[in-house]
This record gives structure tokens, sequence and C-alpha cells, in this order.
């Protein structure tokens, strides 16, 4: 399914030295797309770029909360290392098999000009990652910049 | 004085002592005024930090904190402990993402007069020779594969063989500017692609170049012999090991968290991820932290040798006239291997500090010869408008704090609020009330930095010369600044 950034529910939250978000989707899937989106927000503001490339990603981790990080560390290092800023998720899926989830996901991106803030590393400092209500999820993510 | 439910016990005007409690090894002790404890008790869940360290396998004497402690990842910033070698654990919440992140002091024949009338054009420049900001690429092209695992093992050295720098630079540099123990091959490939192009950057937030004053100086004798003198004009640089150290943490931090429990260590949070020292994990992270440090070496190495070279083109001034010379480089993000008395016994530890400097006192072997006499010098920043400071530690600061002390002031706002409170102000003419000039790749960062947004440095350091753990020796005053 595909995830639209112009839905992206997410709100950046005060943390003193660093930045936080916390981050809503109606579905595992879409709280990943969301967050994604947040997390793009703080290194770029309202930026726009032209979609260039088309790539895909796999990760697989034991639990969601890692498998959240993890997803969030990949993209910011694509940005970093390989000037890949997502602009448009068109696939988010994660299933869980065999004991292990798996993030299976399509983004198309391009390259942004100037970042305004960069993203030393995704933190599990006051992280969570729960299930609200009947298919409402919710995550909080401190950045360390 | 009251922290949840734990009684904090006041031992003298600048410390407290939170007792064991629970499965705590040891009690905490943190330096501070009254007024700063309550202030500390209130704002942040530091304090619990403080305790949350304390029950790491094998601390001994103390779980630390200094009166610029504050809300870190795992330990708090301002943090230090000490682990038993044999016994205990490295932690990569205690040393951090930015990796020997630190400050490096230079000083030059120059006074406030002769830099006055340039100083415009000097930060310009500055600004246009030293890569800052966020993805800024280095002014030296991109290494490498072979050439970062170079840097990596060598440190501070590497840029010396490439002419950024004097060989004596490293007499003045901790360490020497290299741990002789880290291990490149441990560094993961995403850690030097991150840092492939990021050698010679200051990098954003709150690292910087600043062009400062010596403005007051309280030992006069001691100031003499750092070759500091009163109006003279000096260069300080706050930056560490950029992308690479970021993800040398985030690489280790994963594998330390599954480590933990292989081995059976229970934390308190999950960020204070461990292994013992001695394991298979607790030596990859060691390796790998110290090839980070030393990255972060070479990076204020380069950056001061590019300052040295813009000074001497824009100035359009002789090497001997300018007079630039390295006072010292501290790095206050580490973890190292160092002999300390406990019990009254010598006994090696694996001393983390994490937003705190390495203060040891006058007589220390590894110090250079020519303050041996004085101690080691101790650098602590404050914000871009008021004043930093110079301290040398002292023989107190071994006895009580493992030869450790402050880093900087602290923030006060967060980077959001301070950017609510810049909006529609004219930043930079309100630093130019300040007497400093700034250039900076964002407004976003200036807003973000701005003295308002910091603690006052002051009362931090007055806390560690009250306490009598660090000396205060001058104070710099900022007029011209760089930042990301």
């Amino acid at each position: 399914m595909e995830h639209q950034k112009i839905k992206a529910k997410f709100r950046e939250i005060e943390h003193t030295a660093d930045v936080g978000l916390i981050v809503d989707g109606n579905s595992l899937s879409e709280l990943f797309a969301n967050a994604a989106y947040g997390m793009i927000y703080l290194i770029f503001g309202n930026q726009e770029a032209k979609t260039k490339d088309l790539r895909y990603f796999q990760i697989i981790e034991n639990t969601t909360d890692e498998l959240l990080i993890s997803w969030l560390s990949e993209l910011n290092f694509n940005i970093i290392v390989n000037n890949f800023t997502p602009i448009s998720i068109r696939q988010l899926d994660i299933k869980k098999i065999d004991g292990k989830y798996h993030l299976n996901a399509e983004i198309s991106g391009g390259s942004m000009s100037v970042p305004a803030t960069e993203i030393k590393a995704i933190t599990y400092h006051q992280f969570y990652l729960k299930k609200t209500r009947h298919n409402h999820y919710q995550a909080r993510i401190i950045f360390d910049i | 004085m009251r922290y949840k439910d734990i009684s904090i016990e006041k031992i003298h005007d600048t410390l407290f002592e939170i007792p064991v409690t629970g499965k705590m090894q040891v009690p905490g002790r943190i330096y501070a005024s009254e007024e700063m404890m309550r202030t500390i008790i209130q704002e942040d869940e530091s304090i619990q930090q403080v305790i949350n360290v304390a029950h790491l396998p094998g601390i001994q004497k103390y779980s630390l904190g200094m009166p610029d402690i504050h809300w870190g990842y795992g330990f708090p910033i301002g943090g230090v402990a000490a682990t038993d070698i044999n016994h205990g654990v490295i932690s990569p919440g205690g040393v951090g993402y930015d990796i020997n992140c630190g400050v490096r002091l230079a000083r030059t024949n120059l006074g406030r007069s002769d830099i006055s009338p340039k100083l415009d054009l000097v930060v310009t420049k500055l600004f246009q020779n030293i890569p800052t900001g966020v993805g800024s690429e280095g002014a030296i092209r991109k290494l490498n594969e072979r050439e970062m695992h170079n840097v990596l093992t060598k440190g501070a050295h590497w840029a010396v063989e490439h002419n950024f720098g004097e060989v004596s630079d490293l007499e003045f540099t901790e360490e020497h500017g290299c741990l002789n123990w880290a291990d490149s091959s441990l560094v993961s490939t995403r850690a030097l692609e991150r840092g492939r192009n990021q050698l010679g950057t200051l990098g954003s937030g709150n690292h910087f170049l600043e062009i400062d004053v010596v403005d007051t100086i309280y030992l006069t004798d001691v100031a003499e012999q750092l070759g500091l003198f009163f109006n003279q004009m000096v260069i300080l640089i706050h930056t560490g090991s950029r992308g690479c150290g970021y993800q040398v943490c985030d690489d280790h931090l994963r594998l330390l968290s599954k480590a933990s429990n292989q081995y059976g260590i229970s934390l308190p949070d999950r960020q204070l991820a461990c292994a013992p020292i001695s394991s298979k994990e607790g030596k990859e992270y060691m390796g790998a932290m110290a090839a980070a440090a030393n990255f972060a070496w070479a990076n204020r190495q380069v950056i001061m040798s590019l300052a040295k070279d813009t000074l001497l083109d824009t100035l359009n001034i002789s090497p001997s006239e300018l007079g630039f010379k390295l006072v010292y480089d501290v790095c206050h993000n580490i973890a190292k291997i160092e002999e300390h008395r406990i019990n009254g016994d010598r006994k090696k530890v694996c001393l983390h500090r994490k937003g705190a400097t390495r203060a040891f006192p006058p007589g220390s072997p590894q110090i250079p010869a020519a303050y041996r006499s004085i101690g080691q010098p101790v650098l602590v920043p404050g914000d871009m408008g008021r004043y930093s400071f110079i301290c040398v530690g002292t023989d107190a600061a071994m006895e009580e704090t493992f030869g450790s002390t402050c880093h900087g002031a602290g923030r006060l706002q967060s980077r959001k609020s301070a950017k609510k409170l810049g909006a529609g102000r004219d930043l930079f003419a309100e630093m130019a009330r300040y007497g400093v000039t700034v250039q900076a790749r964002g407004r976003g960062t200036v807003a973000e930095e701005m003295p308002y947004a910091y603690k006052d440095v002051a009362a931090v350091v007055d806390v560690m010369d009250k306490a009598g753990i660090s000396r205060k020796v001058a104070r710099l005053k900022p007029i011209g600044v760089i930042k990301g």
C-alpha cells in the first residue's frame, strides 16, 4: 500500500539537547512510513525534491522496536552517504515470519540540497512503540542531533 | 534534599551523595551547588541516570556527576564511572555517540587590537576555508578506504604526517592524539563511509570554531606557563569524530545490547547496554571506539592547521609574528584504561568520561613536561556570546573524581524553544551587541545556539574550583565564531 506524505501523522516534541517525534499510524506499516516522513521533516524541513530513483529496502529484526530503529537508521544512512532521500514510500509491508519481523519497502526518492539538521543516531532513549487501541499504533522516538 | 523516595546527603557545599539503594553497587556523587542540585532534581532524569550507572557490574567507588550534568542516553552527560578491568563492563552509553568530542585551544602572539580591524574578514575566510554544517565535506579530498584505516590507526599523527600542523602539537594533545590500541578492522563499512568525506569538518549543532580574547586571568603564574596573556587572541575548536564516531557507537550499542543479555547483565535502562571489558564484544567496542577517537584527533588537528593557514593568509603576517601554538587538546567523550588509587591500592580501571574532561594534577607523567608543574589544562567552553574557561587539574581530582572535571555549560532551552525565542529577531545583530561576529550555514543553528539557550558556564567551573577539583586559570571572551 502506498503511504502518502501528505497524510503523515507525526508531531515534533521538546527535548533539551535533541529532537523527538510522536508518530501515529492506523497500522504498523503506516506508522513506519509516518516515522520516516517525520524524520525527513526534521532533517530537511519543508524542502521538496524531485523523484529520481526507486530503491528497495529489506530489514529483518527480532522485535518491532528494533525494526523501527533499524528502518530509520537505514534511511538516515542513505540520506547521509548515498544522497538518497525518500520522497514517497510506495510500498511498505511488515510481516512476522519464523519469529522475526520482516520489512520490505519500495521507495521513490532523490537528492535534497542542504539538510537543516544532521541526525547522529536514532536512539532508544524514552522510546516506545505500542498499540494504543484497535488498529492504532503510536511511537515516540528521540533523535540524537 | 530528596529525589523520589531517596534522601540525598549534602557532603559539603559543592558535593551531594546518593546512598546505595536496591541493586546499586556504589553510591552516586554529584558536584553542584545547592541551587543547582534543586534544578537538576526538578528538570530532568539525570539523577536517575547516576543511580542507573551505579548498577553497572564492577563499578568502583562512585557513580559521579559533574555540575553540568544533564539527561543523556544511558549515562547522563557530565557522568564519570570507573569499572574494574577484570570484573567490570564497558558501555558505549558511557562514551556517547560523538566519540572523542573534544576541545582544542591554540594561542597566538596577537592581541585584540591586532585582530579587531580585520575581524570580519578573518571570520569570513575561516568560514570559507573550514567546512561547517550538516553533511559538510572536508577541505581535503574524500579519503579512500586505506587512508581511512590510516587515520583511524594514527589519529593526529596522520594529520601531522600530511602537513597539517607540527610534530610538537602531538605533545600537547591528550594521549598524544592517538590511542594505540585502536583497531580499525573493527570499524564497520558504514562507519568508514560516514567518515570518508568528513575529515577536516566542524559539523553542526554545538560544534564551533571561535576567535577569543583572554579577558580575565585568575592565576597569573599558571597562565604564563600556558603562554597566555591579557587581551591575547586565541583559537578555540570544539568538534569530534563526526559520522564515523556516531556510526561506531550505533553499531556497538546494538551488538552490546544483545551481549548484555548473553552475559546475564540486568540493566535498568537498555541504553546502558554493556559487556565485560574482557569479553569479545567489550574488546571489539574498545578497539572500534579508540579508532573513532583517533579520527576525532585527526579532525581537530586538520581544522587547527586550516585555521592557522587562514590567519597567516588573511592577516598577511609571518609565522613568527603570528606565533600560533597549540596550548592543549582534551577529549570529553571517551573510555580509557587508566590507573587510579582505589581503597589505598593502585588499580587499572576502564574510565568512562561522558561530557567530562580529564583533569590530571601536577606531576602526572601523562601531561606535557612543560605543564607538569601546573597540572593538565582543562578547556571548558561556554556559549558563543559570553565566555569559556581554561582551568587546570588538581590532586583532589585524582583523589575524588578519577582525575575528571566538568566539560561545558549545558542547555537551558530545548533547540525547538530556542528557535521559537529567536523567531523574528535579528540574531546576528544581537550577537554583534555581544561583541561577536558570527558566520553560520543556517539561521536555525544560530537560533539554537544563542547565549540565552545555555546555562551560565561560570557557575559550573566555579563549583569545581570551589570543590578544589579544577582551578580557574583564565577566561576567554568570544569575538568571532563560525558554526554549522
